[in-house]
């Protein structure tokens, strides 16, 4: 079945979101309740899937940190997250971005997936209109970024 | 001998292109007239490059000429235009599918018959349907298209993006479109994660379908409450990157401009206090490299009476 869980896990100073980011999700009502301060790193690895709901809910989360002082990097951001941050700078709410993922083909023994990019390595590449390089994981051949060079790292300007 | 058609008008600078598309638009048995303006002419309707448009608009509005842009201009163009709300019908797809959507575009002004997925997808795709008959059906209908698409291999980013179509053009659907008899939008301002019954009218329906080329989301609901001027500052809305969200309303006010960022072409079939249907298209032969197309197609279609 399709995740649901939406889960949210707090250790000390890192919180991991997974799944679903919805209006069930209730993420601004953990901002509220004083348990985050100082600094917060944002594990986006494993959000699946955000509606208009979810990225309500989610700037509505990161204005309210904001007010409070508290240091928002973003770590790890998974494709859909990285979508909606190029289509609402709002859902980038004055965070730093760590990580992201993005996709990647190899052309060639056919792999197609997603690999991790070090946005402070990666920004200047793509401000030089290049794509960013990497290896296929599975046959260590030079490996393709397959999606739109002009708009996806759009986030990082 | 056959009655003479109203003729279409085809206004654009490029010559190859210009012979492509005449070649396209003959199909639909109207005369195609290759012209500069429109002097004063009644065609059925105009096709014109969005390069052109600003010279024919006001002609255009001021005679009430349904008019299709056709974005294969400089991308800055195209996207102004959508970016301005300037238009009702924009055609911005690469080649092939510019053909398929300039003729399927044509025929449904030219025949009035204006509603359905099927004019999208190859004759005989299956469909399957859903009516919800409370408020979260519409996160179940969104887990059954996941597993649906998973289970004809549709890749997980297209499966994203028609789950997001299929969310929230339901949401739209269920939360925006019933009016009561005073006009007033009830459900509007219901939290989306309360469960209510859904009644009668307030029931929309979400089809779907499939073939080599599109997948075709379609939700449809049975007030025709949504304003084509609504509607073309929704899609606006997701071309600039200062898109603000709601926060004082039940809805985040995104919706349609999330559906339309995620179709490669966004359909909004209109039947004024009838029936809203809206048809977000993925086309599944495109694979993203490169510069991005400069924005997606998408057209408002009317239902007017006939002359």
């Amino acid at each position: 079945m399709p995740d649901h869980s939406s889960a949210v896990l707090l250790e000390t100073g890192r919180l991991i979101l997974r799944g679903r980011l919805d209006e069930t999700c209730h993420l601004s009502d953990l901002a509220r309740d004083g348990r985050i301060a100082g600094e917060l790193e944002v594990d986006l690895a494993e959000v699946t899937y955000i509606n208009s709901l979810g990225v309500r809910d989610w700037v509505s989360f990161l204005r309210l940190l904001r007010q409070r002082g508290v240091a928002v990097t973003l770590d790890d951001c998974s494709e859909t997250m990285v979508q909606q941050m190029n289509m609402i700078p709002d859902a980038l709410g004055g965070a730093g971005v760590r990580s992201f993922q993005a996709p990647f083909t190899c052309d060639a023994c056919g792999w197609d997936g997603r690999l991790r990019l070090d946005a402070a390595e990666v920004t200047p590449v793509i401000a030089g209109g290049v794509a960013p390089a990497a290896a296929c994981p599975d046959c260590a051949s030079p490996a393709r970024f397959s999606d739109y060079l002009d708009r996806y790292f759009l986030f990082l300007e | 001998m056959q009655p003479l058609e109203a003729p279409i008008y085809l206004i654009h600078d490029d010559r190859r292109a210009l012979r492509s598309m005449q070649r396209v638009l003959r199909s639909t048995l109207h005369p195609v007239v290759v012209t500069d303006h429109l002097n004063g002419g009644s065609p059925a309707i105009a096709v014109v490059s969005a390069e052109r448009y600003a010279d024919v608009a006001d002609e255009l509005t001021s005679r009430g000429i349904t008019c299709l842009v056709v974005a294969d201009a400089p991308r800055e163009v195209a996207a102004a235009l959508v970016e301005q709300g300037a238009v009702t019908h924009l055609i911005a797809s690469p080649m092939p599918a510019l053909h398929e959507e300039l003729v399927t575009s044509a025929l449904k002004l030219l025949s009035r018959d204006l509603f359905g997925l099927e004019k999208y997808v190859a004759w005989g795709t299956p469909v399957r349907e859903l009516v919800l008959s409370s408020t979260l059906d519409r996160r179940r209908a969104v887990d059954e298209l996941q597993l649906a698409l998973d289970d004809l291999g549709i890749p997980s980013r297209l499966q994203r993006q028609a789950m997001l179509i299929c969310d929230e053009l339901l949401s739209n659907a269920v939360h925006n479109a019933p009016i009561d008899e005073h006009g007033a939008s009830y459900l509007r301002e219901r939290s989306r994660d309360l469960d209510l019954p859904l009644h009668g009218r307030e029931r929309p329906r979400l089809r779907w379908g499939a073939d080599a080329r599109y997948l075709a989301i379609e939700v449809t609901d049975r007030y025709g409450t949504l304003e084509p001027r609504d509607a073309i500052s929704y899609v606006a809305k997701s071309r600039r990157r200062d898109s603000a969200v709601r926060m004082d309303t039940a809805g985040a006010g995104l919706g349609l401009a999330m559906a339309y960022a995620a179709s490669n072409q966004l359909v909004i079939n209109l039947a004024p206090g009838v029936s809203t249907q809206v048809i977000g298209l993925i086309d599944l032969r495109v694979e993203p490299q490169g510069t991005s197309p400069a924005c997606a197609s998408f057209h408002v279609f009317e239902e007017r009476p006939h002359a």
